[in-house]
């Protein structure tokens, strides 16, 4: 009941796309009713203002192998048949070891700081809930919307103003981009460009 | 007595002094065939977890000036490429702006999780749990070789003050933190491994709940019995030429002599000057754990290494990378306390007869006085014969 | 003896003191609400 056949859930951001308008994070924060101060989502710009500026909207990468899933002390980590990681906040004892982990900061917590007690950890769940039974009340206060179990997409990506922000079967997603960058063939998306246009010092 | 302890901590901390974990070195590599890529004995070096130097990436960020102008037939549209892009995100040579605010909310990639749970989940458990195996059966050993250190001829029924109730009490607030520290910090560290296994996640979720309260909380007191314990009896425990004699003879430990010592012998002055180092850098280390992001001591600290010690550790690091050295300093030198102290609870509890009535009630029977802190006895009774206390 | 369990006695007194003890030094887990320097719509 998630992605269709062997799909395993991937988000893609491209960044030659991407306008920091934060829709993403904003769409993300409100559908789940996520707490003061946390975010799932962010959006991060380089070069901000210079030529050659780029943004990327980065939240849960959903890895394979998790790092956040193999260090935590109590285990509280699961993956689903389509690849998303999620965990059990019920289990979480709010350590902040996954955040140390990740190479992302997809973990969250409440408050400035990382510790639970605080709270217990929170992250992009790539719309799909938790443990608790599927678009139950419980599922929403504790994990926020499952729009997978309703058969539907991360609505961060949906709302993405630029369609910049790609979520979905990772062979769908990989192909949409290989689509844009064969077509673009300009700018600095173009392949070989390091080669044809810069200047070797 | 602490010496194995001490080695075993400074193996552990020269393998920490390599930012990759002290891998050896990969082979150099001739990428002139891919024109600066990673090649296939890039990739077997790492599978092989030999240290890559990273260079060839690392700084292959590209540099916007040498990119045709705008104005350029044929020019670009100002930048780098791509490539050079996400290189650079890789190796957070990168300088974002974001709306999102957080401590660590500007990393977009930090590659030190993986090594940092590698070390925790592998040597630290390994090596940290068979030295605490380790020292509970040489403890075991000595007992049977040497039995428990009798008063020769027997005890003498009268007794001398020795620890005074502010004393000892300072000493349990200390000793009783600390017991509840190791028991939690334990139990965080390996009960995945070992305890879920027995009782399942739900409960042991609640375990580790519990412990983390109580190790944070806690926590507050120990470091409070430090500062106690160390203002009452730091004076009686500076080195002196008595304490060579006495460690000459090995304490009198096998030679069942009794070597001359005053308040504190040497070897428990080393247990002091052991608890009152190691007890302060665990609670530095576990401050910065507490307060996360909000004590970065590691940076610094390598910046002071390098300028004493001639090294050349990272002065820069993210604040996740502090983060992990943190815990993994946090737990080493909990470690070695631990060691120390399980020797130190051997010695004083079942290892000799008369040692605990010192901390127990505070009054030692004479005879043992005199025979392991003869000079201290010496001491108090002259003051008693002036009329003044111990 | 005394000394002992005394001792005991005042780690867990701190232990349980010390969140808020911390509170009021601005180091919390607690729910906060609106404050001068921070709004919230909960």
């Amino acid at each position: 009941m998630a992605l269709e056949g062997q799909a395993r859930a991937k988000f893609l951001c491209d960044a030659e796309r991407c306008i920091e308008c934060n829709a993403c994070v904003t769409a993300c924060k409100n559908e789940h009713e996520v707490p003061w101060g946390i975010n799932r989502r962010r959006v991060v710009t380089i070069e901000d203002g210079k030529p050659g500026e780029r943004s990327i909207s980065v939240a849960c990468m959903h890895c394979s192998d998790a790092p956040c899933m193999a260090v935590c002390p109590v285990d509280c980590f699961y993956q689903t048949e389509d690849g998303i990681v999620l965990h059990s906040k019920d289990l979480c004892i709010g350590c902040g070891y996954c955040f140390y982990a990740c190479p992302f900061g997809a973990p969250q917590f409440p408050q400035a700081g990382n510790f639970g007690s605080r709270g217990k950890m929170d992250k992009c769940t790539f719309c799909a809930g938790g443990p608790e039974e599927d678009n139950s009340t419980v599922e929403f206060a504790k994990y926020g919307r499952n729009r997978i179990a309703e058969g539907k997409l991360p609505i961060c990506a949906e709302m993405c103003s630029t369609k910049a922000l790609l979520a979905g079967d990772g062979n769908e997603v990989a192909d949409i981009y290989r689509q844009r960058i064969i077509n673009r063939g300009f700018g600095s998306g173009a392949w070989g460009w390091g080669t044809a246009y810069e200047k070797k010092a | 007595m602490n010496f194995k302890a001490v080695t075993a901590a400074f193996l552990l901390v020269a393998s920490l002094f390599n930012t990759s974990w002290a891998n050896e070195a990969a082979p150099v590599v001739d990428r002139s065939s891919t024109g600066g890529a990673q090649t296939l004995q890039d990739i077997m070096a790492r599978q092989a977890q030999l240290d890559v130097d990273e260079r060839f990436r690392s700084e292959n960020i590209g540099d916007p000036s040498r990119a045709k102008a705008i104005t350029d037939q044929l020019g670009t549209n100002g930048g780098t490429s791509d490539s050079e892009v996400y290189r650079a995100i890789r190796y957070n040579e990168i300088e974002p702006t974001l709306q999102q605010r957080g401590p660590a909310a500007a990393v977009l990639i930090q590659d030190a999780g993986m090594p940092w749970y590698k070390l925790r989940e592998g040597p630290m458990i390994t090596y940290g749990g068979g030295a605490l195996l380790g020292i509970i059966g040489l403890l075991i050993l000595f007992y049977f070789v040497r039995g428990r250190i009798m008063i020769d001829g027997g005890p003498a029924g009268t007794t001398i003050e020795r620890f005074k109730a502010i004393e000892r009490f300072g000493h349990w607030l200390l000793a009783g933190s600390f017991i509840a520290l190791g028991v939690t910090g334990l139990l965080v560290l390996m009960g995945r491994k070992f305890l879920i296994p027995v009782i399942g996640p739900e409960a042991f979720a609640t375990l580790a709940a519990g412990s983390k309260f109580i190790h944070n909380n806690i926590a507050w007191a120990f470091m409070i019995g430090l500062v106690m314990t160390f203002f009452m009896w730091v004076a009686h425990n500076i080195p002196n030429k008595l304490d060579i004699k006495w460690l000459l003879a090995g304490g009198g430990i096998f030679t069942k002599s009794h070597p001359s010592a005053k308040k504190f012998n040497a070897g428990q002055k080393i247990i002091f000057w052991t608890v009152m180092i190691m007890g302060f850098s665990v609670s530095l280390s576990g401050l910065s754990l507490l307060f996360p992001f909000e004590l970065p001591m590691f940076a610094k600290t390598f910046a002071l290494i390098n300028s004493v010690a001639g090294t050349d550790l990272p002065t820069v690091l993210l604040p996740h990378e502090e983060m992990q050295y943190a815990n993994i300093w946090h737990s080493i030198v909990a470690f070695v306390m631990m060691l120390a102290i399980i020797a130190h609870i051997y010695i004083g509890s079942v290892g000799m007869e008369g040692a605990f009535d010192a901390m127990g009630n505070g009054q030692v029977d004479l005879e043992w006085a005199r025979q392991h802190h003869d000079l201290w006895v010496a001491e108090v009774e002259a003051k008693q014969g002036k009329g003044g206390s111990s | 003896m005394k000394a002992m369990l005394c001792a005991f006695a005042v780690a867990l007194v701190i232990a349980f003191a010390a969140p808020s003890v911390l509170n009021e030094f601005g180091w919390s887990a607690a729910e906060r609400g609106s404050s001068a320097t921070s709004v919230r719509l909960n």
